[in-house]
């Protein structure tokens, strides 16, 4: 292997005192070689985005700062430098490519003249030399109309537009070193997987050593050529893809990779024919504008049908903007929707007034995507659970006790009924999301990405809890997910949507073995790591 | 347990007084908002007082008029013969008691059409918010003056001038509290127990609006005293009762020959006004510790 083009030794970022721990990142060394994909992969709080920040010197100084260690690049120690002489370095030898494109271009300015500017601080080129290389890395970055792009403001380009935008700045001046912090996970799975494509091509091509952070083993999987594990700040373990992804050591990697869902669906016993739950021609329309402009119709939800039976699990795909949460929220009726029938054993939901609908809402609950959004906090745990059984109409001492024995349920102790939302961690919080779903003895459970905020390890046991409750209470439940591994997992059938249809519906086996639409035959394929077969890993002795 | 489960929170659950405690000493971290709560507590004690100090009305000759201060008297007499100090200290009730009182009103009044216009959204917010624009296109001094005119000068009418031109900011900034929240997923879970639209509004949301609109409400106290202020020195106060704002409108002819007559009066506003500033940004600070740290 060639000499490293960044060598980190023994790195330290230490955080302001009263802080949960002392250093960010702890003690961290590694290398990357020229034409090398590293991928920095761990868990939310890991420290790998400040390991970045800190190559790039991005942190957030004075309170967090490289306390000690080196970042070697040719030879010349980066954390040492001044602030001109890292000027000249960031952009032309070293580059960045950020999660979310639509904060990281400027609003106010058009792609290409956010490009250009690159180029006018690095480089003496004249306008039309300039307009022409941009043209040049646009149609690279397979940009459709580059000329065009050039004009544009980011708000008019879709999100996977935006990135290769990004990506187009961040190699403009031809860089030795990109860094690459989670630039996919703001896209949607087809995007992300074009994207992916994109780097490695590029990279292949200029010969740029990319340093790629991520919390997707998927995207691990599908891109890098070694691989950095962290936890806590800490390296815990490094080597060649291969081995790390088929052949892990660690206690940590291989309870990481042993949560990853996998592609495989669960054979599960077949759920009563009987059905619950009937949906049919369910529509949502947006009307936007209106006098003097020309009102602008938008079908959020076009003539969706389906059958929830008893105890089953319907999984609903899709994409951002497919419809498939404006679906969740109709069926719990937070959305009215314009037309169509809901048909609750026999009664139709979607028909009824808000106070006739009063005494049916308990048989249908949600639960939510946001475990920060979704628990009032201002309200102890308890009362939270409680409320709804109250509102229905149970007395307050009987609610409090059902909710501790749900907190129980869940997981978690009864005494931490006492507590407030923020005490709990994400996962925690969804725990008790559920334990107020379940509360109110629901039928039929909505749950709209339940799972999505959450790092895998966490979203691995909740949702073992949601399969063991189900079972337990004989719960039907809609599951709406984007994560297609998920819902191989979780779901008994499933529906894929896409811009407001369903465009195929059936057993998630048979969808996954034999895809009938093009979109779904799309869709799987732009899984993440979907060749990586996920091994087969005995619990670690220590655990 | 394996390496990737969560703890749970340990020890005993905090309770209401350690919540309370913790609130006072990020609110102590502000030296500036301690030294306006001392202030603050010394014109409220200076008001409560008052009756002692000064059994007789403050409006009664106490001695010789325009006597210096610092001599029989502490701050002097005024034009009349009244003691400057005694008119002061009843002052103080007054500023104070029309302060707060105008400020409950209107966030009382504020506060409920904020929350209806940000809670119902759609013709609702519409109808709502344009009439609190009508009461916004008006300057407030002006409003108020010509609403003490109509009413005839008297407490009453002086506090409901001040509530009328001061809740159409507060429903505004109510509003816009109760716009982000009513979508967060807690509300939709709150309207899928089948709760009631008050229930929500007042038990769900509000207490997680209230931090702004108790900073908002404290600063309001402020510019009450400072209407109330102006409004007496116009001479539209009560002419039954003693305030700092008729004390320096009193005493405005003669200013360069008996300078302590407006002079004292006009302190206390200025120190009274200053400290509920400082106190407001102390409970800024306390009640919305993120920002702070933003500015750090």
């Amino acid at each position: 292997m060639s000499a490293p083009l960044i060598d980190i030794r023994g790195l330290h970022v230490s955080l302001p005192p009263g802080s949960d721990r002392p250093y960010a990142v702890e003690n961290l060394s590694m290398t990357l070689a020229p034409g090398e994909i590293v991928c920095v992969v761990g868990e939310s709080g890991s420290g790998k985005s400040l390991t970045a920040r800190a190559m790039m010197g991005l942190l957030p100084e004075p309170r967090v700062r490289a306390s000690k260690g080196q970042i070697l690049f040719a030879g010349q120690d980066l954390l040492t430098l001044t602030r001109a002489e890292r000027r000249r370095l960031c952009g032309e030898q070293l580059s960045m490519v950020f999660q979310e494109p639509m904060t990281a271009l400027n609003p106010l300015m058009t792609v290409g003249r956010q490009i250009e500017e690159v180029l006018i601080v690095h480089s003496d080129l004249g306008p039309a030399e300039r307009r022409e290389r941009i043209l040049a890395l646009l149609a690279e970055v397979q940009l459709p109309d580059p000329p065009r792009i050039m004009a544009s403001f980011p708000h008019q380009l879709s999100g996977g537009q935006r990135q290769r935008a990004m990506i187009a700045m961040a190699l403009i001046m031809d860089p030795k070193v990109l860094v690459a912090d989670e630039p996919t996970t703001a896209l949607d799975v087809t995007t992300q997987a074009q994207i992916l494509r994109l780097i490695r091509e590029l990279q292949d091509r200029h010969g740029t050593g990319v340093m790629f952070i991520t919390h997707d083993f998927g995207v691990v999987a599908e891109i890098a050529d070694r691989i950095v594990v962290m936890q806590h700040g800490r390296v815990i373990e490094t080597g060649e893809a291969d081995q790390i992804l088929n052949r892990p050591e660690a206690p940590y990697t291989r309870a990481l990779i042993r949560a990853i869902p996998s592609l495989t669906p669960r054979p599960r016993a077949r759920a009563e024919a009987r059905g619950l739950m009937k949906v049919d021609g369910l529509t949502k329309t947006y009307r936007m504008g209106g006098w003097p402009a020309k009102t602008r119709e938008v079908h959020a939800v076009r003539d969706v049908d389906f059958t929830l039976r008893r105890g089953e699990t319907l999984g609903i795909v899709g994409e951002s903007g497919s419809g498939k949460s404006t679906v969740a929220r109709m069926l719990v009726r937070l959305i009215q929707p314009d037309a169509g029938v809901i048909d609750l054993d026999g009664i139709d939901l979607a028909g009824l007034s808000k106070a006739a609908l009063k005494p049916y809402r308990r048989r249908v609950q949600m639960v939510f995507q946001d475990p920060y959004a979704s628990l009032n906090p201002r309200r102890r745990v308890g009362d939270i659970i409680a409320e709804g059984p109250v509102t229905q109409g149970a007395p307050h001492a009987k609610a409090q006790a059902r909710a501790r024995e749900l907190l129980g349920l869940v997981g978690l102790k009864p005494d931490m009924a006492e507590r407030y939302p923020h005490e709990f961690s994400g996962g925690q919080r969804q725990r008790i999301g559920l334990a107020r779903a379940l509360a109110m003895d629901p039928e039929v459970l909505v749950a709209d990405e339940p799972v999505s905020a959450l790092d895998v390890s966490v979203q691995a046991q909740v949702l073992e809890l949601l399969a063991e409750i189900r079972e337990r209470l004989g719960l039907s439940i809609v599951f709406i997910t984007h994560d297609l591994r998920v819902a191989a997992q979780v779901c008994d059938t499933i529906a894929v949507m896409s811009k407001g249809e369903i465009v195929e519906h059936g057993p998630v086996a048979d969808v996954f073995a034999d895809p009938q639409h093009a979109y779904t035959r799309e869709l799987l394929a732009s899984i993440p790591g979907r060749e990586w077969q996920i091994p087969e890993l005995a619990e670690a002795a220590s655990a | 347990m394996n390496e990737l489960s969560e703890t749970l929170p340990q020890g005993a659950a905090p309770g209401r007084l350690a919540r309370l405690a913790r609130l006072w000493r990020l609110f102590a971290r502000n030296r500036a908002a301690l030294f306006g709560l001392a202030i603050l507590a010394g014109v409220v004690a200076l008001a409560a007082i008052a009756p002692v100090l000064y059994p007789e009305s403050p409006f009664s000759l106490a001695g010789r008029p325009m006597s210096p201060p610092f001599g029989d008297w502490l701050f002097g007499t005024d034009t009349l013969g009244r003691d400057v100090m005694a008119g002061i200290a009843h002052g103080a009730r007054t500023s104070l008691m029309i302060g707060l009182v105008a400020t409950l009103v209107a966030v009382v009044f504020g506060t409920t059409m904020g929350a209806l216009a940000g809670y119902y959204g759609g013709w609702i917010d519409d109808l709502l918010m344009r009439i609190t624009e009508v009461f916004q296109t008006i300057p407030s001094f002006v409003f108020a003056i010509l609403l003490v005119a109509i009413m005839s000068p008297s407490i009453q009418s002086i506090v409901i001038a001040i509530a009328v031109v001061s809740w159409p900011a507060l429903a505004r900034l109510v509003r816009g509290e109760f716009l982000s929240l009513r979508n967060r997923e807690f509300v939709q879970a709150n309207v899928l127990m089948g709760m009631p639209d008050w229930k929500i509004i007042l038990v769900q949301i509000l207490p997680n609006a209230l931090s702004p609109i108790i900073v908002a409400g404290s600063l309001m106290v402020a510019t009450a005293i400072l209407i109330e202020s102006g409004l007496s020195f116009l001479g539209l106060g009560d002419p039954n009762v003693m305030s700092w704002g008729f004390q320096v409108g009193a005493g405005r002819t003669v200013l360069r020959r008996a300078w302590w007559i407006c002079t004292f009066p006009g302190f206390a506003i200025l120190l009274t006004v200053l400290a509920i500033n400082l106190v407001g940004e102390g409970l800024n600070d306390a009640l919305n510790p993120r920002l702070r740290e933003g500015k750090a």
